[in-house]
Formats: structure tokens, sequence, C-alpha cells
């Protein structure tokens, strides 16, 4: 049940509108950071203020949610959106990758297809791809203007000259629609070829940096590469300890103080619902 | 035009006075603390004379956009500092003195008198001074850190699970190392 004293998902209704015009530039320009006037929210800035504030923008009351963090949705800043979103919006909740119809995530895009109509909200840390390179906003902002991403493509040729290889193995640099050089949110490597043709919207939230940016469905995201050193989505080369998924991105659990590990799937519902369908396939 | 609103809509740099002194009325105590210590010490150096010190009570209103006008709610203690700083004068300005500013919650003598000098650090550019590279004199870099509820909750983020991206970084650590050894 709703908390009487909540509005709606907790922001006021102008907030929320403000945050919705913010969403349709985001949406218009795909890949390009739109700047809005994020709120204080009651968890700590780096805890997914941003994607809670997206969540709250577009929750509607018939919608039902699900959040992950790592891939699972029993993990504590999962737990604590989920109960946030139950508190103050009413909303139904589920577990299940395919019954949702809005899902906030951190660090992870579900292994299951998203299909239309359903909303994928990224928590983000640091919006900006080229932060790293070049700490200042005045300048990053020029440079994507300008569509000048020389500095870029030459720390990636900087990693193959010195390791091989370049030396990103998550929050991979993107290309949006030809455009705009984009930060995937600290999602491994290995998801980011579900970023391009997605039938879902996707949205992207950084609360404490104030942006937000977005892809449409079906928009062309590709991960920036050479021809001769092309991008290539890695994973560790095992099965899943309790499901058998060959496809699914895996965590290395250790399981004694001898170094035995495990490799299972970071997706919890991808990995249960998997051995629920093998169970009943085999009463 | 409306006086700019650091709380309403998004900070852009670079920002005007307005909004640099909203940021650092709102800035965590022991950076500015530094910062300005940093200016006595010759980082962007401008020695400030106290010119106004006070600690007083104001009204808080409270602006409620639906029904359009404010309401006071109570009042809340400040403490404001004026410094009256050196100023040799430039090309196109006599010597004069110059002056920083310092609003601050609470009875707080030591933050706004820390604010009042990295405010005045801040205004070189106004003045017609010369950029040193100082801490203090760089806009962007005092208020892209100055908020601890910002800092905080970001550094403690780092308490959150990061095993997905710590695994994919594990991976290309050992891929880069096992290629290595077999190059050696
Ligand atoms: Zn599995």
């Amino acid at each position: 049940m709703t908390d009487a004293a909540y509005n709606f998902a907790y922001l006021d209704e102008q907030t929320k509108r403000m945050i919705r015009r913010a969403i349709l530039k985001a949406l218009a320009i795909p890949g390009y950071q739109v700047p809005f006037a994020s709120r204080e929210m009651p968890m700590p800035y780096g805890w997914g203020t941003g994607g809670v504030q997206l969540s709250a923008a577009v929750l509607l009351p018939e919608d039902r949610f699900k959040v992950i963090d790592q891939g699972a949705d029993d993990t504590t800043n999962a737990v604590s959106i989920r109960k946030f979103f139950e508190r103050t919006a009413g909303v139904a909740t589920t577990t299940r990758t395919a019954d949702a119809t809005v899902i906030q995530t951190r660090h992870r895009i579900p292994e299951t297809p998203l299909a239309e109509g359903q909303i994928l909200v990224y928590q983000v840390p640091i919006p900006e791809p080229l932060r790293f390179l070049e700490p200042r906003e005045t300048e990053t902002r020029r440079m994507h203007a300008l569509g000048d991403y020389g500095l870029m493509h030459v720390k990636l040729y900087e990693d193959i000259a010195r390791h091989g290889h370049v030396a990103t193995a998550y929050a991979y640099p993107v290309m949006v629609e030809g455009r705009y050089v984009m930060d995937p949110s600290p999602i491994p490597k290995f998801d980011n070829p579900k970023l391009s043709g997605c039938p879902a919207i996707q949205l992207f939230g950084a609360g404490r940096e104030q942006r937000i940016h977005a892809l449409p469905p079906y928009a062309e995201v590709v991960s920036l590469d050479f021809e001769d050193h092309p991008f290539e989505a890695s994973k560790p080369d095992h099965p899943c300890a309790l499901c058998g998924a060959t496809e699914s991105y895996l965590d290395e659990v250790i399981t004694d103080d001898r170094g035995s590990r495990m490799f299972v799937c970071s997706d919890t519902d991808y990995c249960t619902s998997r051995r629920d369908a093998a169970l009943e396939a085999a009463q | 035009m409306a006086a700019a609103r650091l709380t309403r809509e998004p900070l852009e740099l670079p920002a005007c006075r307005a909004l640099r002194l909203q940021a650092l009325a709102r800035a965590d105590e022991g950076f500015l603390l530094s910062l300005a210590y940093s200016t006595q010490r010759g980082y962007a150096r401008n020695h400030a004379f106290v010119g106004e010190l006070r600690i007083g009570k104001v009204a808080v209103e409270m602006d409620i956009p639906e029904l359009g006008f404010a309401v006071e709610i109570g009042e809340v203690t400040l403490t404001e500092c004026e410094t009256v700083n050196q100023f040799k004068g430039s090309k196109t300005a006599p010597p004069q003195f110059t002056r920083g500013y310092g609003l601050v919650f609470g009875q707080t003598e030591r933050k706004a008198i820390a604010m009042a000098l990295v405010d005045r650090a801040l205004r070189w550019q106004e003045l017609g001074e010369e950029f040193t590279g100082a801490p203090a004199q760089d806009a962007e870099f005092v208020l892209s850190h100055a908020d601890n509820v910002q800092a905080t909750g970001f550094l403690e983020h780092i308490k959150l699970p990061h095993y997905v991206d710590f695994q994919s970084e594990l991976e290309l650590v050992r891929k880069l190392r096992a290629e290595a050894e077999a190059g050696a």
C-alpha cells in the first residue's frame, strides 16, 4: 500500500515534469548528456539517486517494477530501492525480467532480451566518457559539441600499444547513432552488444552529476574499436555451475579458504528461471 | 532576471558569483578551511582583513509553488563575514581594496571567514588578476568538490558490491598477465 504521506513515487509533480522534459530531450538526442535539476533524495549520492529520480518520473500506478544490482534482485541496494517504491508508489514488484515494465539496474543488463514497452533505468556514477581523460566539464562539453573524440581514440590506441588490448573491462565507451560517444555506466563490456538495437527504452540517470542520457528503442550503439582490433564482449570461459548456461555473464565465487571457486550466473532471475525450467522438464 | 538557484537548476559552468556563493555556503567546512588556508600560504595569496564578522538570527521563508506565496516557518542562526583584501590594481583599475563574502549556517566564524577568503580568490577573473593555477582560484574544481553530502555519498558508495565490474577487470588482468608470461 502507498504511504499516504507521500506524493506518488515520492517526487512532487513539478519535479517529475522537469525530469520528463529532460528524458524527452535525451531520447531526442541519443547519447547526449542533458543537464537536469537533480533533487536531493532520501538516500546517499552514489547509491542510485539518478536512477531513482528517473524511475519516479516514469512509473505509473499500473507498472510492475524490478530492481537489480550486480544482476541480482536480492542485493542491498536493489532491495532498498524496490522497498522505496513499494512504499512511496505502491507499485507491484517482480524479480522476473519478462514480467517487469520498468527495470532499474546497477552494473548489468538482464540476460533475458528486453521487449518493446519495457524501460530499463541505469544508475550512473560518472556519465562523462571523457572524464578520466579530461576532468573539466567545460572542456568535455566542448569536445562533445564538436564531435572531437581524438583524445578517446588516442587512449584506446595507447592501450593496444602498451597491453595488446583495450584496457577497459567495464563502462566501455560506445558511439551512439554515429554522433555522441557515451558511457554505458559500469556494465561489464560483455553487456555492450545488448545496448544496440534494443526494443526497450534505455534511460541513464546520474543524480550527483545532474545528467540524464538515453537510448531510444532500436538505437544503433557501437562499442569503440579499431578494424584490426575489433571489440570483443568477453566473459569468464566457463558454464554456470548452477544452471549450465554458457551464454550468460558469470560471477566467480570463492567457496572455501583453499581457493576453490565456482562460476555462477550474475543474473539471478535468468539462472533461477533456467533451473526451474530444467526441474519442470525432468518431472 | 531571477537570481540563479543552485538547488533548483543544474549547475552550469562557468558559474556567476551568486551561484558560487550558494555553493560555498553549502560547502564542507574542512574543504573551505583548507582552501582558504592555502591562499594565506601563497596559493593565490590574498591577505584578508576582517571588515565584518557577525552572528544573528534570520527568518526562514518557505516558498510554496502550489500556493504562490511564501510562508515563514521559523528562524535560523547565521554567521556572516566580509573581508577587506589587498589589491595592487590592474591595467584597468587603480589600486583599491576588494572584498570577499561569507554567509554560513550556524555560529561558525571559522567557516564564514574561510568562505570569504575562497570567494575572494575565485573573483580573480572579474578583478583582472592572473590565474596562477592555485586550487582556490579554480572555480570548476572548487564547486565540483565542495558539497560534502555529494562527496560522502560517492565515497561511501564503494562499500556497495562491485563484483560484476571487478570480475570483468579480473578477467582482463588475467588475460594480460597470461600473454605477458607467454611472451616472456
Ligand atoms: Zn546460471
